[in-house]
């Protein structure tokens, strides 16, 4: 059995290893489909020789193929090469922001478990019920909602009516409540949605019929039986969202002027900066990847029957 | 400005004709009254006709005659006086309006300059200036960070190059941190320093940190000379550089070069102390920045917040005449807020002071308020329509090009309502342009006469008489940059295409239509801005020049090889001639004489110069303005006592 579990985990992890290749692969020719970097960098007045000059220090002038190449061998070392625009390490600058977007990371998926969970329980138990349509509504209204447009509309309808809360920036540990809720609240309707589909398919299962006939309380039903039950699909979920949550930040960091990764990629999108790009990109996606991978992984040991091969 | 001040004299004017002409009217009653006297006479000739006929009566009557025309001599005579004296009475009251009008000027100057002198003295010295940017620069290395959002929150703050300019955007030969002069065989060109200052650290700005900055932009400082500078392209033209004095710097020119003071000493050439450097590093300057400007450098957030502090020995006083002033404010705290509306909301929450470039829409969302206001601030760069007319065939046709007749240029030079696009669209504030250089312009090749006023009828007759209705042709515009791009150009395709052109716009990425335009793969009009650059100093013609429209230049459709047209050659030479005109007031004028042919020939469509919007609370005062391109420099605003 111990074989058969180290068996998927490998298999799993080369998938993954495809999958970032893959991502690196795309991003880099896309990246250098997106405009010359030079040309925007450089002074206006540069004459066309010093552009070609520049072009050449940062290896522009190299053939396609050989740029590719010399990508990958420095993927492999770690090495992204100097940001054109900070003139610095690529890696440094993509690692001073990395904090701050795991932050938001963090308290955007908190809220979006912390609403969604409850909700979806809730709704679950309340089937057809006031709290149960509202839920609906609100998820609705979730997953509808572009976080850039309710971004807006939270800085301009609470923090400009509550002092207490700042319309943007990372400046003190309130400033993290809005950028969070806006991140979140795509994820937790989809969480409750989840949560409540979950829940009413374990409730109507001939074993929380048997935990009632038992005489359980309904609590020790729900939270015992139901619900430890209907996390698989939410822990599904979790892998999902975390993609969910960085491609989120892009948007809402750049809204609320938080300085992370995502207001980085913007920026170095806008700037041709490819080394920075690259790295972001990698670095994103190996996380994504990575999560998935404990996700996967993480199924066999929570149901057994993934295990045993059962299903 | 001008503009404004010449609106206000047409006023007074206006107002002390009216008042003299209806004292003058008086007269004119006086004066009316009188030739109803002369009705009179008339009456007064037939009675003597009568009396002629009539002898005994005759006597009688001519006595009578006689004491009437005493009489009416006397009242003749009593009329003149009145009428000198109402004559005399209305002078007085034009001269007593006149003077009245100019005590009440005065008086409204007095109040007004005790006004602002009564609000400068309700200045807050101690007071954190927070200002809301846009962007936000990647280093805080003024070598390196160039314009990438550096110029508002860091460089104008931190650093001081070495050259004045006056508020007419004129550089200075002297007052500044150096005076400069070319060598009388213009092999080199020299700055003498300013004795005595000091940068923020203390170390001496002398002629070895000159020369060290400059050589450390080329590559040549010995402490690394791997160092790579934004710079480099525009110190090109140096040679050697040479310390005379410990504070004078020669710096040898290849060739003469005309625009060596602003190319060494403009507004990106912020200097930097040699010892500083040497002893830390580049990237520990690029994060904790020495210069010697109005502000230090205090700390520094990456995107997120970058804190200065008045410079106390900073070399100038608030009143010095020209750019470099002590800064009001005692902090100056950057934000970053990328989301233009939240940069809006962060003002209205009272988080910042100053919400830095806005857009027209963001702007009208103060605009008639109390408790904000939105200060509008020219540019230097004006919009314009980059034709290709040196190319003898269409590209996309391979027939005759059509943009080599004028009457199709002038057509579409005509079918533009600028000031229609300026009124409705944008602030109102743009200013409409009639050559690549804004209104006021200092020389005044901003104040070309506008022959190009909007006139769809004359458009389309002359597109019809060129035989070119329904000719097609794509405007490339570069977008991202350029205030309000996606509003504006649309309502520019509509007129163009009401006339009679068949017109697409390509909206494409700026550093993309950067590099097409560069490499010369735009053969259709493309959209550009002249006059000055985006990380920029205020600029000259020469620069401009050197970067649009002429032969070879990088964002020109003209290249060697070309069929020129007999007026473009003609242009060409002017402009060849004033790029290396080293009298600046023989340069202007034949920049001013390209600029005709340019303007008369319709090489391009000027359109009008966008204005920098800035929202901020009525606390902050700005009154002064020196940059150009680059708008708002916080070290100007005057934040009021609460």
């Amino acid at each position: 059995m111990r074989s058969e579990l180290g068996a998927t985990a490998v298999g799993r992890f080369l998938r993954s290893i495809a999958v970032v290749f893959g991502v690196v692969t795309i991003v880099f020719f896309m990246s250098r489909g997106a405009g010359d970097p030079v040309s925007r960098l450089a002074p206006i007045d540069a004459t066309q020789q010093e552009i070609e000059e520049a072009k050449e220090r940062y290896g522009l002038n190299d053939p396609m193929i050989e740029q590719y190449g010399r990508f990958l061998w420095d993927i492999v070392r770690l090495e992204f090469g100097q940001s054109f625009r900070a003139t610095r390490p690529a890696t440094d600058v993509v690692g001073e922001r990395l904090v701050a977007t795991i932050q938001l990371g963090a308290a955007g998926l908190f809220v979006a478990f912390a609403i969604g969970i409850p909700l979806g329980i809730v709704a679950a138990v309340r089937r057809g019920g006031a709290t149960d349509i509202f839920s609906r509504i609100g998820a609705l209204f979730g997953q509808a909602v572009p976080n850039f447009w309710l971004g807006l509309m939270l800085i301009l309808f609470v923090a400009l009516y509550i002092d207490f809360i700042p319309t943007g920036g990372r400046t003190s540990p309130q400033s993290i409540i809005l950028p969070a809720i806006t991140l979140g609240s795509f994820p937790a309707a989809a969480v409750m949605r989840f949560t409540r589909s979950a829940m009413l398919d374990t409730l109507q299962q001939d074993y929380i019929r048997t935990a009632r006939a038992k005489g359980l309380s309904e609590r020790a039903v729900l939270f015992k039986h139901a619900l430890r039950n209907s996390m698989l699909a939410v822990i599904t979920l979790l892998g999902l969202q975390v993609g969910n949550i960085l491609s989120g930040a892009i948007i809402v960091e750049t809204v609320f002027a938080w300085p992370g990764l995502g207001q980085l990629i913007i920026q170095s999108i806008v700037a041709t900066d490819y080394p920075v790009v690259q790295a972001s990109v990698l670095l994103t996606s190996v996380w994504i990847v990575f999560i998935n991978l404990v996700v996967d992984v993480s199924y066999t040991f929570i149901d057994p029957r993934i295990r045993t091969g059962a299903i | 400005m001008s503009r404004h001040w010449t609106k206000l004299r047409r006023t007074k004017l206006s107002r002390r004709s009216l008042l003299s002409a209806s004292a003058r009217a008086g007269v004119g009653a006086a004066g009316l009254a009188l030739v109803g006297c002369g009705g009179d006479d008339d009456d007064d000739q037939q009675q003597q006709t009568v009396a002629q006929a009539q002898p005994e009566q005759e006597q009688q009557q001519q006595a009578m005659q006689q004491q009437q025309q005493q009489q009416a001599m006397q009242e003749q005579a009593q009329q003149q006086a009145m009428q000198q004296q109402q004559e005399q009475q209305a002078e007085q009251q034009a001269q007593q309006v006149e003077q009245q009008e100019q005590a009440q000027q005065e008086e409204e100057l007095d109040r007004s300059t005790a006004q602002e002198e009564a609000e400068v003295s309700e200045v807050d010295l101690d007071a954190e200036l927070v200002v809301g940017y846009g962007s936000f620069p990647p280093t805080l290395d003024i070598t390196t960070a160039g314009g990438g959002g550096g110029q508002g929150a860091s460089n104008n703050l931190h650093f001081a190059a070495l050259a004045a300019y006056n508020s007419g955007r004129v550089i200075q030969a002297e007052g500044g941190f150096g005076d400069w002069e070319f060598a009388d065989d213009l092999s080199s060109f020299r700055w003498k320093i300013k004795e005595g200052v000091t940068f923020h650290n203390g170390e001496p700005l002398n002629a070895e940190s000159v020369q060290f900055y400059y050589e450390r932009i080329l590559g040549r400082a010995e402490y690394n000379p791997d160092f790579e500078s934004q710079l480099r392209a525009r110190a090109g033209w140096m040679g050697d550089i040479t310390v005379v004095d410990e504070y004078t710097v020669d710096i040898a020119m290849d060739t003469p070069f005309v625009d060596a003071p602003e190319q060494s000493g403009g507004i990106n050439f912020g200097l930097l102390p040699k010892q500083y450097i040497i002893d830390n590093g580049d990237d520990h300057f690029a994060n904790n920045p020495i210069g010697c400007g109005a502000y230090q450098f205090m700390s520094w957030v990456p995107d997120q917040e970058i804190r200065s502090q008045r410079f106390e020995n900073f070399a100038f006083d608030h009143d010095a005449p020209f750019q470099y002033k002590a800064g009001w404010a005692k902090y100056i705290t950057g934000r970053y807020f990328p989301e233009e509306q939240a940069r809006a909301a962060a003002l209205e929450a009272g988080e910042v002071d100053i919400a830095y470039r806005i857009s027209p829409d963001v702007a009208k969302q103060f605009e008639d308020r109390d408790d904000f206001k939105v200060i509008a601030l020219p540019d230097v760069r004006v919009m314009a329509l980059e034709l290709p007319v040196n190319q003898s065939l269409d590209p996309i046709t391979g027939e005759e090009n059509p943009w080599r007749d004028v009457r199709v240029r002038q057509a579409a030079n005509y079918a533009i309502d600028a000031d229609a696009i300026i009124e409705n669209l944008l602030t109102g504030t743009e200013e409409r342009a009639y050559s690549p250089f804004p209104a006021g312009y200092d020389p005044p090749i901003g104040n070309l006469p506008g022959q190009y006023n909007y006139d769809p009828d004359k458009a389309r007759a002359l597109l019809e008489e060129a035989g070119q209705i329904g000719f097609a042709f794509t405007i490339t515009l570069p977008t991202g940059l350029w205030t309000a791009d996606r509003i504006w150009m649309p309502a520019v395709q509509q007129m163009l295409n009401d006339v009679g052109f068949q017109v697409e716009i390509d909206y494409a990425d700026f550093g993309n239509a950067l590099a097409l335009i560069r490499n010369n793969e735009l053969p259709h009009p493309f959209v550009f801005n002249q006059a000055g650059v985006s990380s920029g100093a205020p600029l000259g013609p020469a620069f401009a020049y050197r970067l649009v429209t002429t032969i070879g230049a990088p964002y020109s459709h003209a290249q060697e090889g070309d069929d020129f047209l007999p007026e473009f050659s003609e242009f060409q030479a002017l402009i060849e001639e004033a790029n290396a005109e080293f009298d600046q007031q023989r340069a202007n004028d034949l920049y001013y004489q390209a600029s005709v042919i340019s303007y008369e020939n319709a090489f391009q469509v000027p359109l009008f110069g966008l204005p920098h919007l800035y929202a901020v609370t009525p606390q902050i005062l700005y009154n002064e303005y020196y940059d150009t391109s680059t708008g708002l420099n916080a070290i100007y605003a005057q934040k009021l006592k609460a």
